[in-house]
Order: structure tokens, then sequence, then C-alpha cells
């Protein structure tokens, strides 16, 4: 009963009239627990922590913290990318460039990833070469070292992250044999040192490349046709099992948990309820994953709390409607923790001064 | 004011289909462009008040590809700026003309950085061979001024609100002999 539901539930978010959509080959299956859940409560902001001076027109993906309670944010992540590193009182406490390394002129620092053990940061780094990078600093914004990502073949990474054991996970698209079509996903796990030690087809591979190959709106970007935004707007942060969790986007989001030597340990699928909802981003803590979902046409945002397995513990409304009023709190989640259920959001005061909106449940 | 934003867009797009043509592709094999600011709007509400513009790539002296710059949110209309990424080759009628990429017909000022047009090097613009480059979509969180928050834009809306100019960036797949391929089927041989 509860597959049958699920899967009338997903296919009517797919069915509904899509004047752009092409259909795929092979439709997404759900798979695992996750269905939609009666909301739980809402979300209110009860604390407020204005940083001393910082201004942002815009943050990239992703938006972090750490369990010291310090804060990341990149504000730029072409030409001169950086990544902010702010204590709990908002203050800066590190800045991390690129540009450290003269030798090479950047194109795209696109992702990042902590190390919890060294708090070191790992930046992916497209310099204006064919090659790529991991870019690795110390906790105070120091460059260390720079990697480089040893395929053998052009690929495009933009997602990361780093293992316990010091292996990464890099996600994200490589040529189609016509090098002009749709791209195809590129999953890796990747040595210390760069090497390539093993790539993975993960189950959802094929279809979501011939969404895109088939010009399904949903993944292609209208700008870039061989994008394919399920991958390239896809997620991925380190759980506290020492699995990597990658999401690929839409709805539902699809979570692939992914153990250092490679292997898939589970593959499930988390949905919003509504067809419009899409991941604007997600943290795990001990045994949770909050799941911030945003509707695009609404500007409605969902907080979906699953645990590892993906089976639903709760669901949060944000405040709705124009944007939530004065009480909306964006879609800008940069940090989750348990005991009490608390959400960061960054907003800004009159003055444009970056802010931490911290947010219970109610 | 959403509606408003869309009628106005509207006749940009349709201004913009029916200006005459300044310059024509010489050797140029990508798009002769420019970046024009057609229309300057309002954006009202919880006593904010603030502005955003509609632009639009037309023709020009450039010869390049147009793409997404930047973005922001007012009201939860979501705008965005454009730029030319230079590529090689000349357009006709624009010898001895100095080559702006950017013509300001509306903005009163203007803090947006257009950093796109650099000498054969284009932040934003990933190689995807020695001479061919790719610009990967981007996933963000913009400042809406007038409700303080940073609300998710994603491509996969703005680009049919710019003006035009969503279909003016396409790569262009001429064979490279520098690059090889990967698998057969899924990809290609790999070198």
């Amino acid at each position: 009963m509860t597959l049958l539901c699920a899967i009338g539930v997903w296919a009517a978010a797919q069915s509904e009239p899509k004047p752009e959509q092409k259909s795929a080959t092979k439709a997404i299956t759900p798979k695992g627990p996750s269905l939609k859940n009666p909301v739980a409560g809402h979300l209110v902001r009860v604390q407020t922590i204005t940083t001393p001076s910082e201004v942002a027109q815009v943050f990239f993906p992703p938006l972090r913290c750490d369990s010291d309670g310090n804060y990341y944010f990149p504000t730029e992540v072409v030409g001169a990318p950086v990544i902010h590193k702010l204590n709990p009182r908002g203050q800066k406490v590190a800045s991390f460039r690129p540009d450290a390394n003269p030798d090479l002129k950047v194109d795209l620092a696109a992702w990042y990833a902590l190390d919890p053990g060294t708090g070191e940061l790992y930046q992916l780094v497209d310099p204006h070469v064919l090659d790529r990078y991991v870019y690795v600093y110390k906790s105070d914004g120091t460059l260390k070292s720079t990697i480089k990502l040893q395929t053998g073949f052009p690929f495009f990474p933009n997602r990361l992250a780093i293992f316990p054991s010091g292996q990464f996970l890099v996600a994200g698209d490589e040529y189609d044999a016509d090098r002009t079509a749709a791209m195809w996903p590129f999953t890796g796990i990747f040595a210390p040192d760069g090497r390539l030690l093993k790539e993975l087809e993960l189950e959802d591979d094929q279809t979501l490349h011939d969404m895109a190959a088939s010009g399904d709106a949903r993944v292609v970007s209208p700008t870039n046709s061989q994008s394919n935004l399920a991958i390239d707007y896809g997620l991925l942060e380190m759980g506290t099992d020492g699995n990597a969790y990658l999401v690929r986007w839409g709805n539902p989001a699809i979570f692939y948990t992914i153990s250092a030597g490679g292997q898939v340990v589970r593959r499930f699928t988390v949905d919003a309820g509504e067809s419009g909802y899409r991941p604007a981003g997600f943290h795990i803590t001990g045994n949770r994953i909050a799941i911030l979902f945003w509707d695009r046409e609404s500007a409605d945002e969902v907080m979906k709390i699953v645990d590892l397995e993906g089976h639903d513990i709760a669901t949060y409304e944000a405040p709705k409607g124009a944007y939530g009023g004065d009480t909306g709190l964006g879609s800008s989640f940069a940090c989750y923790t348990e005991n009490p259920t608390r959400f960061t959001f960054l907003g800004a005061d009159d003055n444009r001064r970056v802010q931490f909106w911290i947010a219970e449940p109610r | 004011m959403k509606h408003l934003c869309w009628l106005v867009l509207s006749g940009a797009v349709l201004l913009t289909g029916s200006l005459p043509l300044i310059a024509q592709s010489g050797n140029c094999t990508f798009g002769c462009l420019k970046v024009e600011e057609i229309v300057v709007l309002p954006c009202h509400g919880n006593n904010c008040e603030s502005t955003f513009v509609i632009e639009a790539c037309r023709q020009g002296c450039n010869c390049g590809t147009c793409f997404t710059s930047g973005y922001g949110d007012c009201r939860g209309y979501h705008w965005s700026t454009l730029s030319i990424a230079q590529e090689p080759g000349t357009c006709n009628g624009c010898q001895g003309l100095a080559i702006h990429a950017r013509t300001h017909s509306a903005r009163r000022s203007s803090n947006t950085q257009h950093n796109a047009v650099r000498q054969g090097y284009t932040p934003g613009l990933i190689m995807l061979t020695p001479t061919k480059s790719y610009r990967p979509p981007l996933f963000m969180y913009a400042y809406n001024r007038c409700r303080h928050t940073y609300m998710l834009i994603t491509e996969e809306r703005q680009s049919t609100k710019i003006g035009g100019c969503s279909h003016a960036y396409t790569y262009n797949g001429a064979h490279d002999p520098a690059v090889r391929y990967r698998r057969v089927g899924r990809g290609a041989v790999r070198a």
C-alpha cells in the first residue's frame, strides 16, 4: 500500500501539464520509504545574530557550518572566488581564495567540502585549462596544497565530499560520444593524491541523461542544452556515518548513500509533496537529514526531516505567501542542529549586513 | 508588480526584435552582440524602494555569446544581468568603432560587475577544449532588498525572462582533435 501510494504521488507529480516537457525513455522510480508527511509545525525565527561588517548580494552553495559553530559561505565563484568563514558571533575568522595560487587563473570554483577531522577546507577549482583541481586550505584560510584530479579524460566536476579516509567523492558531468550532445553524469572516487580509483554508474544516470537528451524541461537549462540540472544543481554532503550523501535535484529528490569504497549503500527518494518543489539545500546532523524544498512559482518552502535511510521524521512549513512577509526566512539554509532542533538561514538587516537567522519548529 | 514586469519585458522583447541591424557577422561565427539596458523598473514594498533593470542582448559589435552574469530578486521577480563572452572574430560594419559590450540607455547608476569581456579569458566559462569553453548552470541565493532574505535563483526560472537572449548562448561544437573521448555508447573512446 505504501509503495502504491508512493508511485501514485510520484506519477501524479510527473503527469501535470508541462508544455515544454518531453518524455524520457524511462521513469525515475521512487524507492525507499519516504512519503508525504503531515505538517508537524512551522518554522519561527527565534534568534538573530548580526555580523559586524559582512555585506553580500548573493551567496552560492553550499552554505555550511562546522561543529564549532563557524559558518562558511561563498560570495563569488567565478573570476576571484572567495569563501568566507565567520565564527558564531559573525566575526570573520578566515577567507579561502584560490587566487592564493598565482600560477593558475581560475574560471570557476563551484563547490567545497570540509574535513571535520582537521578543519581543512577542500575546494573544487576549474582553472583556465582543461585540468581540474582540488585546493586544500588550512582552517585559517592558508592554501596548503593543490591536487590535480587525474581521470585521463576530460570531465566537469561540480560536487565534492571528503571521506574520513581522505578519499574524495566527486560528481559532475562528462562528454557523450557526441561532444555537443547532452553530457553524462560522472561520479568517481579519487585517492588523496587525485588518482581516479573508481567510477560509479548510479541507478538513475541513464534516465537522467535521457531526460536531458530528449529536452525534458525539468532537467535542461534553457540557456545550455548540454547541461543537466538534476546533476548540476545536485547537492552533496558527508554524513556522520562516514558515507557521502549525493542528491539529484528534482522532486522527488533522489539520495544516494555512497561509501568511501564506492559502494552505493542505499538509494532513497524524498518527496516534498507538491510537484513544483525543488531542493534548495540540505544538511545532515547525527542520524537526521534536513532538506529545504522551495517552490519556484509560489516561493513556498517546507523543511523535511528524514533519517539516514529516508524515513520521514517531520515536515515543517516556512512562513508562506509573498516570500513569507516580514517573517520569511528565505532559502539560504546554512546549518542544521538537533537537541534542540534548529535551522540557521542567512539574511540581512536594513544596512544589508549579513545576519544569522536561527529558526525553530513550533 | 509581477504582471507589470512581464508586460514591460514583453515590450522590450518586441522592441529588440524590431530594431534595425547595426552590425552583421563578418568572420564571426558566434553572434555580433551588445548588452543593452531596456528599462529600469521600480520595486516597492515593506517600506523599501529600489529598482531593477531589464536587459537584452542585441545586435552590436562584440563577437561572442550572451550569457547571464548576475542575478537579483525584487519582490519575487527574479531579474538577471547579461554579459557577452568574447569569442574570436570580427563583425562587419564595426571597424574603427570602439567596442562597448554594454550600453546604458536607462540605468541611473550601476554597481553590477560586468566581468565577461576580457581578452582570451572569461571567468565563469570553464574550458571544454583548448579553444572552447562552457558555462555550467549556476545555482545561487540572491538578496531580496525588500524582504532582506536570500532567495534561490535557478536558470530554470530566469532564462525565460531575459528578453530573447536565452537562445544566444549555444556551444559551437566544431570538431577539435585535441580532445579524445571515453566510452563507446555512454561516452566516447578513452584517449
